[in-house]
Parts: structure tokens; C-alpha cells; sequence
């Protein structure tokens, strides 16, 4: 697995390079320690989605819901503080609200066969709805010093979050590389009735994913209350969901499922957060950002597609028995979206 | 009491299957079924097409249970609910699709849903020492860390008996193993699975459709017939000749005389008109040498077992697999197919095998479904004429006699005027070469006989070449003018009438090695 991925993510690693040397070149407020500082911070919440939205991506499904949920529970933090828990067990319900939200999703995904669009799409709905419900819209500060750590803490001059995005990405790759859940959840991505033949759990499989997705979503919304200290209820309605699909996408994880890295998500979203982070620094109107970052998500899709097609016609002209209409579309032989 | 004792004392060694039987929807497939594999025994199970081996092959597999009839190992009675109970058992299978994933290594393959694990971590060598050991024992020199999709078909096939067998698996069922394979492949698949026998003392069954195959590597061979046993003795003791004929059935000869078929007049009566489709050594990336001539007037029925190449001719003929070699004439003009598109263009039409996937759009009406390709007819500046289409779709609909709703999606019809809806859209391209893909699959008696009625109406009346492709003997002797056999993705015989054939030569000649 190792040989066969390499060579993308080494692409997209040049592709910050290059991008990174451009703008150094256009801005000296670019190169700068603080900047770079600026840039990881602003990274570390769309890294955290781009994870969750891996493992989802993964199995063949997607998770629309993941920016409302980062409202949702970023919002239940600064409420739960406001009425006098200590910051850990504001912690400790954000965790379990984005959780639950991943679950309901799975569930849904699962037993009531329902597209994953569909489910998380109407979540998407409901998860932004619920922090605007409570608060009357209202936003609420946090006073709390020690949940400030989370969000604008630094060791060793490297601020909090990344090294929270650091350890998960640590832990994600082991889960994925180094246990069985690992390897079902690749299995599933790749052809789910086959899996299930094999003795594989596909409900529990799906429900994980949605639930690790949750899960990579409240930590976003912990690290974004945090460094406002202030639970905005509108928090996660911008480009968070854009680009946590984005970067998944040009790390090379496949939207038809069963392939890509986390590695690969990761750095993905250093480059997505390169380039809006560079835009900002040379004054680059605002707007402009998505177009770019659309532009680049197409790039992405069409590498993956391509590559399909190629290994495609090369089974066809080996006789494979399995692909015996090359007028099919790519994605037939591959995708297993569990219904 | 003392002879159950003593049937029970014989086949106490090795699996067993007795008395099965299983029905599908009333027709009986297998009709009391009685086998044994000894350890280290190569069995051949051979059979015409729907003969019931697949269905055999599953019901040991477990994936279909029996209506009837018993499994035993080692002389004990076992039942199988699930493939899973069956590999438990010892008994690995290997379908005719590959079912490895590609998306993952060698090594997650060979574990998958049974991984080994340490607290919940993975014990990544010693299932890549396993893995490699596994592709060892069938002499394969693969990276066990590479994935999957990595690897040729014909590696991926031996990949797939190294997985089925790593989990000591005592028998092996292999359905048709070699069919994705050519030359020298196929011998050394034939090698692998005769070594794992003698070596490893495993039982084999081994289903396929080539008799140099079962004459090479088996020790016994079984014929099903109808879903009966017809046949079951030491390879050696079974000349070629009665193996074909048994399959091929002599005694079916009987059953058609030919005497309620259409006067034999009809046959040569466009004879001396030229060919409208010829095809000269044709290759495609299947096809190996195929030459048909189909006449205007005529149905042109092509026959063969499953997989000789039938539906890859159709599909060459219309653009969907590119031409490797060989000539294509359309009415005397060289004709180079390119995409159905174009093939639509010189008056070709296609009805698929695959109604479902190929064949209709389930959500769109009966007329949507009958217009859907000549829409263009009923448009003037860019506006469709509903009223025009709906007319002209009802028309054809009433020549073939299409019942139910035609307002709602054509999903909700019965099969068989699904079927007479895709029969009637290729019809509402006029088309001057209509190909049919077994166009009764699927279909009642009654509907099979409307549908030969109307194919043989649109030859001799209306002057259409058909080309019809069937795995039904009575149907292409009931419909067809001549035949072509496929044999082994191979055609060169002149096409023979019809009139003087019967079922047993039928199937003789699609057995007929070269």
C-alpha cells in the first residue's frame, strides 16, 4: 500500500512547495514566523475536518453535516461553560454531541439505506439549527482561562491545535494502517458484498467512520471556540465543509472510495490552507478563494478519474471477465456506496 | 439397516453430497444429485449450459441450500446456512468472478474479515510471513505488500486459490477457473491445482466447459444432464465420444423430429440474395477467429456455450469492443463499427442480454422507453411532438402487443413485456440488421412464443437480416433459418440449415474441440 500511494503524496508535498515559494516570492509578510503561525492555526480546524471527512470518504460515503456539527458543538461547549461546568466537562459534552451526531448519521446511512448525501445532507440541516435554536442566535462568550489553552496555547512556540492535529494524525494513520478496523474500512470502500462474504461487520464499519467524523468535528469546533472564546452561531457555515472535501480530494483520497491516506488528507489541507492564507497575504479580494479552491478540487477529481479509467482499459485489455462493458462507468467496478 | 451401514462405511472418507435437490420457482434444477470428492481426487463436473453445475457447486459452497438431500464429511452430516459455515468446514470456493480486492495488499486479502491481531493491533509480519507463504505453496512470486490491482488477471485468478486454500482448506471448488485465462496460463493454473492435490492431499472439484481441461488434470469425471448424474467414473474409462454425447443428450434427438416446424421451403428462398452482414476472421480482444455470414430474410442463429464468444460477436458488430483484425461486411461495403452511435446510423439494432442494465430505463414510460433512440424524428426545431411520438410508440407497442399501463415506468410491467418494450424500441429504429441477445430470457411460454412469431415475421416478411443469439436449443432450431456455432470464441463453418439438425447435434457441435 505504502509503494503504490507514495507517489501522490510526494505530488501534492511539491505542489506546497511550489505555492509556498510563490508567495514568498509576491509577499514578505508571507515568510514570516507569525505567519506561518497564522497559517497552521487557521489550517488545524480544516485538517481536523479533512480527517473526519477521510474516513467517511473512505468507505464510499461523504459527511455534508461536518461544518454544522463543528457549529453544534462548539456551541454546547460555550453553553455548558456559561452555565458553570468546568471547561473539561464543556470538553467532554462537545465530544460526545459530535459523536452521537456521527452515529446518528451511520445509523441512518446504514439500516435505513439511505444515500450518505441524503442523511448527512439533512443533519447538515439540523446540526446548524439546534445552537441558533438555544441561544436565540445569540453568540456567548467563555470565560473560563484554562479552555483558552486549547485554541491559543503554544508549546514550544507551536500553537496548541497543531499539535492536537499532529497526535490525531499519528493515531488516525495507526487505525488505518495497523488494525483490522483499518483494513475493513478500505474493504468496505472497495467493494462492500465482498466484505460482508468475508465475515465483515459493514454496519458497525460505517457507523465508525460517521462517528470519527463527528468525533473530528467537535475537536474542530473545541479549537474554534477557543481561540474566539466567544460560541458563534454561525461558526462552520462558511467554507469549513468546502474545504475539508477539498483537501481529502487533492490528498488524493478517491470520492468512489477505498483509496487514499491520511497522510495524504493532511496534506491536502496544508495546501488548501497555503493557498487561502497566501491570497489573504497578498490582498487578494476574499471572494476569489473558493474559485481557486474549486479549480483546484477539479484538478483532483479528474487525476482520480483518470487514474480509474487507465487501470480500467488496462484490466480490459487483459480479458478481464469482470469488465466486459468498458462503456460503464468507472466507477461501477469500484464503488460500494453502502446504501 | 446392514446396507445404510455399509453405503454409510464407503463414503465415510472424503465430502459427500447426496440425493440433492433444488428448485427454482417450481423447475426443478437439480433433481436428486449424488457425488463424492476423495482427498487428493480431482473430480470434473461437466455439463451443458443450465445442466445445474453452478447450482451443485453453490449448494457444497454454501451459498444456496438445498430443498433435498444431505452433505457429509468424513461420513457426518453438516449444513451449511452460510458460505462462511462451509469454509469452517474446510471447504474454500472460488467463483467464476474475481472477488479479491484490488484496492487492498496481497497480504489484507489473504486475512480479510479474519485478521490477526494482537489487543486489537494488527501483527503485520507475521500475516505478511503467512500471506507469502500462502503464495508460495502455488509457486507465486508476488509482493505481498503491493496492492491488489497491481497484478494481471491471470496472476489474480491464482492469487484468488492461494487465499481460498490458505486457511487449510481440504477441498477445493473451482467454477470455471480458466475461463479468463489463455495459453500457457491456463496450463499452469492446471498444473498448480493438480499439484495441490497430490501434495497436499486436498479434494478437488473442478467445473468446466473445456473437456482438454477434465481430460488432463481429472481423475473422475461427472456429467450432469438435466440436473441428474449421468455420468460418473474414472476419467480414463470415459471416451471423448460418449462424454459428448451423454452431455449433449442423443436421446433428446427424439423430442424435436422437426416435423411441427415450419416447412423447410422458406430457407432457400432469399438464398441467392448477398449477404447482408459478413464478417471474415474476425478478432476482438475475445473473439479469436470468427467468420459469420447472416442473409437478408433470414434469422441467423448464433449458438455455443456460455462464454464461446456469442454476445462479443454482437458487441463487435456495433462498435462496443474495437476490431483487432478480420474484415466486416455490411451489404458488400467494408464496414468499420465505431460506436453504437454510428452503428445505429447504418441500420443496425442491439437488444442486450441484460435487460435490466442495458436494456430499459426503468422510471420512463413504455413510449419514452419505445422513442428514447429516434426522438430525433419527432423534433422540428428543437420541440418535441409528443402527440407524434406517443402515436407512432403506440403503434409499434400495438404490433407487439404490449400489455399494461404504458403511461407508468416500464418497471412495473411484467418481464416479458419489458422484454417486448426493448424488442419494440429496437423495432422503432427500422433497423436493417436487428441483433437479439437471448430475447426471451426471463420470459413466460406465452411471451416466448409471441416473440418467436414476431422475430420470424420480421425476417422472411419484411426482408430484415436477424441475428439471434440464444443458449436455448429449441429456440434456435424453432427460430432460427441456419445456425453458426461458437466454439471457444471461434466460428468457421459454413452455417448449417437448420432443417437437418437436431438438438444432439446442436449441442455435439458446440462441444466439438478442435
Amino acid at each position: 500500500m505504502k509503494k503504490g500511494r507514495l507517489p501522490e503524496e510526494v505530488g501534492v508535498l511539491g505542489m506546497i512547495v511550489v505555492v509556498s515559494i510563490v508567495f514568498s516570492v509576491m509577499s514578505s509578510t508571507f515568510r514570516t514566523v507569525d505567519n506561518l503561525q497564522i497559517l497552521l492555526l487557521n489550517g488545524a480546524v480544516i485538517g481536523f475536518l479533512a480527517l473526519g471527512q477521510t474516513f467517511v470518504l473512505l468507505t464510499g460515503g461523504i459527511d455534508l453535516s461536518t461544518g454544522s456539527n463543528l457549529c453544534l458543538t462548539g456551541m454546547l461547549a460555550a453553553i455548558a461553560m456559561y452555565n458553570g461546568i468546568p471547561w473539561w466537562g464543556a470538553v467532554v459534552i462537545a465530544v460526545a454531541a459530535g459523536v452521537l451526531v456521527g452515529v446518528f448519521n451511520g445509523v441512518l446511512v446504514h439500516y435505513a439505506k439511505l444515500p450518505p448525501f441524503i442523511v448527512t445532507f439533512s443533519t447538515f440541516g439540523i446540526a446548524a439549527s439546534i445552537p441558533k435554536i438555544l441561544t436565540g442566535a445569540q453568540s456567548v462568550s467563555v470565560k473560563d482561562p484554562f479552555f483558552a489553552i486549547i485554541g491559543r496555547g503554544s508549546i514550544a512556540n507551536v500553537p496548541i491545535p497543531v499539535v492536537m492535529l499532529a497526535i490525531a494524525v499519528v493515531i488516525f494513520t495507526f487505525i488505518l494502517r495497523r488494525t483490522a478496523l483499518g483494513v475493513h474500512i478500505y474493504s468496505v470502500g472497495g467493494n462492500a458484498e465482498t466484505s460482508r462474504l468475508a465475515g465483515i461487520s459493514v454496519p458497525k464499519v460505517t457507523i465508525v467512520v460517521y462517528a470519527m467524523s463527528g468525533l473530528c468535528a467537535a475537536l474542530g469546533g473545541l479549537i474554534t471556540t477557543s481561540r474566539l472564546m466567544v460560541g458563534y452561531p454561525v461558526a462552520g457555515s462558511g467554507n469549513e465543509l468546502f474545504y475539508s472535501i477539498a483537501s481529502a480530494v487533492v490528498g488524493g483520497v478517491s470520492l468512489f472510495g477505498g483509496i487514499g491516506t491520511i497522510p495524504g488528507a493532511l496534506l491536502g489541507s496544508v495546501l488548501i490552507a497555503t493557498v487561502s492564507n497566501g491570497m489573504n497575504v497578498v490582498h487578494v479580494e476574499s471572494y476569489w478563494q473558493p474559485l481557486v479552491i474549486g479549480v483546484i478540487i477539479l484538478g483532483g477529481v479528474i487525476l482520480d478519474t483518470y487514474r480509474r479509467q487507465v487501470s480500467l482499459t488496462r484490466l480490459l485489455t487483459k480479458r478481464a471477465p469482470g469488465a466486459r462493458s468498458p462503456n460503464a462507468p468507472p466507477s461501477g467496478a469500484v464503488t460500494a456506496t453502502e446504501p | 439397516m446392514m446396507a445404510g451401514l455399509d453405503r454409510s462405511m464407503v463414503g465415510s472418507h472424503g465430502l459427500s453430497v447426496h440425493s440433492i435437490v433444488k428448485r427454482y420457482g417450481g423447475a426443478e434444477v437439480l433433481g436428486g444429485v449424488s457425488i463424492s470428492i476423495q482427498p487428493g481426487q480431482i473430480l470434473g463436473l461437466v455439463g451443458h449450459n443450465g445442466a445445474g453445475k453452478s447450482t451443485l457447486l453453490k449448494t457444497i459452497s454454501g451459498a444456496v441450500r438445498p430443498d433435498d438431500g444431505s452433505i457429509l464429511i468424513d461420513g457426518t452430516k453438516v449444513e451449511f446456512s452460510h458460505p462462511a459455515d462451509a469454509l469452517k468446514a474446510g471447504i474454500a470456493t472460488v467463483y467464476q468472478e474475481l472477488s479479491l480486492l484490488g484496492n487492498l495488499t496481497v497480504t489484507q486479502n489473504v486475512f480479510l474479515g479474519h485478521e490477526l491481531t494482537n489487543a486489537g493491533f494488527l501483527r503485520l509480519d507475521q500475516m505478511r510471513e503467512q500471506a507469502k507463504q500462502a503464495m508460495a505453496t502455488l509457486n507465486l512470486k508476488v509482493d505481498v505488500d503491493r496492492l491488489v490491482s497491481s497484478y494481471p488477471v491471470a496472476i489474480r485468478q491464482l492469487m484468488e486459490i492461494a487465499v481460498a486454500i490458505h486457511r487449510d482448506a481440504r477441498y477445493l471448488l473451482l467454477d470455471e477457473p480458466t475461463t479468463s485465462l489463455e495459453g500457457e496460463q491456463v496450463g499452469e493454473l492446471l498444473d498448480v491445482v493438480a499439484e495441490l492435490a497430490r501434495e497436499r492431499n486436498i479434494g478437488v472439484l473442478f467445473i468446466s466447459h473445456k473437456l482438454d481441461e477434465l481430460y488432463r488434470i481429472s481423475d473422475r469425471m461427472v456429467a450432469l444432464v438435466d440436473g441428474l448424474v449421468c455420468i460418473d467414473s474414472p476419467t480414463d474409462s470415459v471416451p471423448r465420444e460418449d462424454l459428448i454425447a451423454a452431455i449433449a443428450g442423443s436421446e433428446a434427438s427424439s423430442i424435436l423430429d422437426g416435423s411441427h416446424r415450419e416447412e423447410p421451403a422458406r430457407i432457400s428462398r432469399h438464398h441467392q440474395a448477398a449477404p447482408s452482414v459478413r464478417a471474415v476472421h474476425l478478432r476482438t480482444h475475445v473473439l479469436e477467429d470468427v467468420s459469420v455470414v447472416a442473409y437478408p430474410g433470414q434469422v441467423t442463429g448464433i449458438y455455443g456455450l456460455i462464454g464461446s464468444g456469442r454476445t462479443e460477436f454482437l458487441r463487435a458488430l456495433m462498435g462496443l469492443d474495437p476490431i483487432v483484425s478480420g474484415e466486416l461486411e455490411l451489404d458488400g461495403n467494408p464496414y468499420h463499427p465505431s460506436s453504437p452511435a454510428k452503428a445505429a446510423k447504418v441500420g443496425l439494432a442491439y437488444v442486450t442480454e441484460d435487460r435490466k442494465n442495458s436494456g430499459i430505463v426503468p422510471m420512463l414510460n413504455s413510449w419514452y422507453n419505445v422513442a428514447l433512440p429516434i426522438l430525433h424524428r419527432f423534433t422540428k426545431f428543437g420541440v418535441l411532438n409528443v402527440k407524434r411520438m406517443l402515436a407512432n410508440a403506440d403503434t409499434i407497442l400495438d404490433q407487439l402487443r404490449v400489455r399494461g399501463n404504458r403511461g407508468v415506468g416500464v418497471h412495473s410491467l411484467s418481464g416479458g413485456n419489458q422484454q417486448k418494450v426493448v424488442l419494440a424500441r429496437a423495432l422503432g429504429q427500422t433497423p436493417n440488421v436487428l441483433l437479439l441477445d437471448e430475447p426471451t430470457k426471463g420470459v413466460d411460454i406465452a411471451v416466448k412464443v409471441e416473440i418467436h412469431r414476431i422475430i420470424r415475421q420480421l425476417a422472411h416478411e419484411t426482408g430484415m437480416t436477424v441475428i439471434l443469439v440464444s443458449s436455448e436449443d429449441e429456440e434456435i432450431l424453432d427460430v432460427a433459418d441456419h445456425v453458426c456455432v461458437f466454439v471457444a470464441r471461434r466460428c468457421s463453418q459454413v452455417p448449417i440449415c437448420v432443417s437437418e439438425l437436431t438438438i444432439a447435434d446442436l449441442r455435439q457441435a458446440a462441444w466439438a474441440t478442435h
